[in-house]
This record gives structure tokens, C-alpha cells and sequence, in this order.
């Protein structure tokens, strides 16, 4: 597996490297296996371990990498496990104190945190951004698509929840995330969202040849670029039809406006 | 002053959160008259013994600590600790009293502060839930966390907002720093001119430097004194009276 290192200098741990998954609401397995890691020894590890209402610091022996491995993570202190996420730093601390960060994993997500995108949960987390000059914004942090709400003034957050603004709204934000997915190609193992997210693609129209073709494509052309711009707008067409935006528009209109 | 003393606490069921949920868009004069009737109302919760006072608090601290001491002598109650029921009928229950003597500004508001939003976006708007997470993470010495915790219970504060917003800083050695910075340590209120997003603001310890460093710096495993030591210039107008060698 080859290490990439970004421009701050930190060499990322491929996410194929390590992994977490919860064995009961009491303990979770942190499981590694790097390929050509190397953690001196006076390097300090640390496994960050976070959810609601939590933030833990596992500290872990660097002599302990040297091999796969895995341990296994008391939760006691976790007011509630679901959607626990990981991050793994190797620091090197100088003599002023200052830690500073050598390698570091992506996001860790739980490999068996099913309810994330399932029950009861949207698949597409909303949140407000007080610094949003713009309605609405499309994110991808953490690998997955956030859509942020502007909460520039007070009245802002209520265009989310206007019939209108949904309506006009939703099918663009369907045709950015099938853009995101056939030029990005996300890791489906890291998150599980993304895959539901494909799922819910394919269940729009997208075809698996569609799919292998356009994210097979290393370097994407303006001809192919354009291709994936059409197959977005079928996309999100069909999202549109499938949902009955033009019927829920009209009603509006005609019931809220005329 | 008002007091109520619970025996019980109560856990919303859906039914309970839908009608609660509703409520909430209602003029806030007619919420405080009807909400006693949904947490008395036992088609909308499951009750879980307990006994809590309610009663006026000063700050966000102190409201932690009565909902800690609570929480904390219930092996049930610590199971739900993230549980939407239990915390939307507490803040229903709390809601009058919170209001009392309240300042002009308190309004209801959106409805993340009532009702939990378990996104981690959200969760911390909740007005007892957000207060009551930072401080059991920052036990045994919730108060170097006053940034966040000393706040109205009410009307959190911009200085509240901003260093809650993001869970790295507020659980982590971040809420010290703004503490240090920001937190008057004679009254332990924000200090004058520690509000907007000009040098040195919280706005700017939060989105312009903490986030930044966490790309390169592990700053959650240093002292708050070794992080104030490398931060610019710009924040040492409020480290007057600081020693930080």
C-alpha cells in the first residue's frame, strides 16, 4: 500500500490500515495491520476515540505496532457508543512541549455502527453555519455529504423548512452528491453512509456499468466530464419524479400563494 | 423564587416528542402555560424514580451539577444519559424555571435546545443536555470548562456558542484555554470585548487558530499553559495578569 503525504507534511496511515468496530456497548476492537509504518520508539501513539458527549485519549505503546494487532477498548466512560469515530496520530513531542503530529489516520469509523444512515436517521446530516452568507452549501467533510443551512441571521435557518425552498433545492443537492460519488469514487469501507448513498443512486437509474465506466476513469476529460454532468441531471430528474416535487411545488403555490 | 421538587423523571415516548415537538411552535406565553401538561401527562413518558429539585440556577455550572447529582444516583438514568426522551422532557420540566427572572432575550428558540438532536452538529444546543456533557467530561474540575459552563442556563451567551460549536475544542483542553482567555476569574463571566470576530475574539481562537494547528499540532495532549504559550500575538490582550513561563 503506498503512504501519501499531504502539504503539511504529515504522512497519511491508509484506511486500509486499521479499523474499529464495537464487540458489545462496553468495548470496541482497534485493529491494525500497517504495511510499512515505522513509529520510533520515543514517538508517543494516541487513539482518539469520539461521540456525543465524549472525547477519550487512549494512549498506546509504539512497541506494540511493530506486528498487526488489535486491542480492545473499555467504553465506561462513553454516554452512548453509537457513532464513535477514531482518529490515530503518531506525535513526536519536543522539549518546549509542543506535540507534533507525524502520521496520522483519516477518520476512523465504526465498521458494524449500522443505525448511522439506517434507523431513524437522515442520510444527509443538515446543520446551520452562523458564517453561510449563502442559503444553503454543500459539504463533504469526513468523507460524506453535509448539507449546511446558512444561520447568518436569525430568520435564515426557517428557508430550510419552506416547501419552496426544499423543493427547488433537494433535486440540485442529489445531482452534486452523484457528481461527488462518480468523480470522487468515496471508500465505501470507511463510511457507511457512502454506500447507502450509492444504493440510493443505483435505485435512481444509475446502472453498475455506468457506475465501474465513470469511476474507472483515472484522468476525466472535458468529453467525460460532461458525460457524468448528463448522467447527474438524469440523476436528480428522476429524484425529482420519484418524490412528486413538481406536485408538492404546485400545491404549495396554490394553496400558500394564489 | 419557584421551587419543584421531582420525584420521578420522566422519558418521552414519540408520542410525547411529537406533541412536544408541536408545542414548541406556539407563542412562548402559551408553552409556559401548557407544557406542565405534557410532563404530567403519563400517556407521553415513562417515569424512572428519581428525586431532583428545580429550581432557579445562575449559570449553565450549576445546572449541571443539580442534573449531574440526579443523573448520577440512578444506575438507570446513567444508561439513558444520551437518550432524546429523557433529556426532551427534562428541558419541558426545567422550561418555567428557566424562564423565571430570565433576560428580554430569552425566547424559545430553534428546537435543538428542547428536544435532543443526537447530530453532532446539534447535540450541544440542547440547554441541559450541553451543559451537563461538558461538565461530566470535565470532571473532577468542571470550572476550567467556564467558558461553556458559565453561561445563562437560558441565554447561553456568544462566547458559549463559539467554543461549544466545535466538540474537539469544547471537550478537550481548548475549553481551558478559553476559560483562561476569555472567563473573568473574579465573577466568572466572559470578559468585556470578547464577544464579535475581531483579533484575539473567540471566534478566531476557535475557526482561525485551534482548528487550524489540529492539522499539525496534537494541542489536545498539551497543558492549557503550553498552548497559550504558542498562540499569536493577536490573543495577548486577554492574557493580562497571566503567567505562562
Amino acid at each position: 500500500m503506498r503512504a501519501s503525504i499531504n502539504q503539511t507534511g504529515r504522512r497519511i496511515i491508509p484506511s486500509s490500515e486499521l479499523s474499529i468496530k464495537l464487540i458489545d456497548e462496553l468495548n470496541l476492537r482497534f485493529k491494525w495491520a500497517f504495511s510499512n509504518l515505522k513509529i520510533k520508539e520515543e514517538s508517543e501513539v494516541i487513539l482518539e476515540l469520539t461521540s456525543i458527549g465524549n472525547s477519550e485519549r487512549i494512549s498506546i505503546k509504539p512497541s506494540n505496532f511493530s506486528e498487526p494487532g488489535e486491542l480492545i477498548i473499555p467504553l465506561n466512560n462513553f454516554l452512548g457508543t453509537k457513532g464513535i469515530i477514531g482518529r490515530l496520530k503518531v506525535v513526536r513531542v519536543d522539549p518546549d512541549g509542543i506535540r507534533y503530529i507525524l502520521n496520522e489516520s483519516k477518520t476512523l469509523r465504526l465498521e458494524n455502527d449500522k443505525l448511522e444512515g439506517e434507523h431513524g436517521k437522515s442520510l444527509l446530516d443538515v446543520y446551520n453555519d452562523p458564517q453561510l452568507r449563502v442559503p444553503w452549501q454543500l459539504a463533504f467533510d469526513d468523507g460524506e455529504p453535509v448539507l449546511k443551512v446558512s444561520d447568518y441571521h436569525e430568520n435564515a435557518p426557517k428557508i430550510y423548512t419552506n416547501t419552496v425552498f426544499q423543493t427547488s433545492i433537494l433535486p440540485e443537492v442529489m445531482r452534486q452528491i452523484t457528481f461527488w460519488l462518480l468523480t470522487e469514487d468515496p471508500d465505501e469501507s470507511q463510511n457507511y453512509k457512502v454506500s447507502l448513498w450509492w444504493n440510493l443512486v443505483e435505485e435512481l437509474g444509475l446502472s453498475s456499468e455506468d457506475r465501474i465506466y465513470f469511476t474507472g476513469i483515472v484522468t476525466k476529460d472535458l468529453e467525460i466530464i460532461s458525460e457524468i454532468m448528463s448522467k447527474c441531471q438524469e440523476i436528480a430528474d428522476s429524484f425529482s419524479v420519484k418524490n412528486k416535487i413538481l406536485q408538492k411545488l404546485s400545491n404549495y403555490i396554490t394553496e400558500e400563494i394564489l | 423564587m419557584s421551587l419543584l421538587s421531582l420525584k420521578y423523571i420522566g422519558r418521552f415516548n414519540s408520542t410525547g416528542l411529537a406533541e412536544f415537538s408541536s408545542m414548541l411552535r406556539l407563542p412562548i406565553q402559551q408553552v409556559l402555560a401548557e407544557v406542565s401538561s405534557l410532563t404530567s401527562n403519563s400517556e407521553y413518558f415513562e417515569s424512572i424514580p428519581c428525586e431532583m429539585d428545580v429550581y432557579p440556577v445562575e449559570n449553565r455550572l450549576q445546572l449541571a451539577e443539580m442534573l449531574h447529582k440526579s443523573i448520577g444516583s440512578s444506575t438507570k438514568l446513567k444508561k439513558l444519559q444520551s437518550d432524546q426522551g429523557l433529556w426532551s422532557w427534562l428541558a419541558a420540566v426545567w422550561m418555567p424555571t428557566l424562564f423565571e427572572n430570565s433576560p428580554r432575550s430569552a425566547k424559545i428558540g430553534e428546537q435543538a435546545r428542547w428536544i435532543l438532536d443526537l447530530q453532532k452538529t446539534r447535540y450541544y444546543r440542547h440547554l441541559l443536555a450541553g451543559p451537563y456533557f461538558i461538565y461530566n467530561h470535565h470532571l473532577p474540575d468542571p470550572k476550567k470548562a467556564l467558558s461553556i459552563l458559565g453561561g445563562s442556563a437560558i441565554v447561553p451567551g456568544e462566547l458559549v456558542g463559539q467554543i461549544a460549536a466545535s466538540s474537539d475544542i469544547a471537550f478537550s483542553v481548548g475549553a481551558e484555554v478559553a476559560t483562561i482567555l476569555y472567563v473573568d476569574p473574579k465573577t466568572g463571566k466572559a470578559k468585556k470585548g470578547s464577544g464579535g470576530a475581531g483579533p484575539g475574539s473567540p471566534r478566531r481562537l476557535t475557526a482561525a487558530y485551534l482548528n487550524q494547528i489540529d492539522l499539525t499540532v496534537d494541542y489536545r495532549g498539551m497543558s492549557a499553559e503550553q498552548v497559550l504559550r504558542i498562540l499569536p500575538k493577536e490573543f495577548d490582550k486577554f492574557k493580562t495578569g497571566l503567567t505562562t513561563d
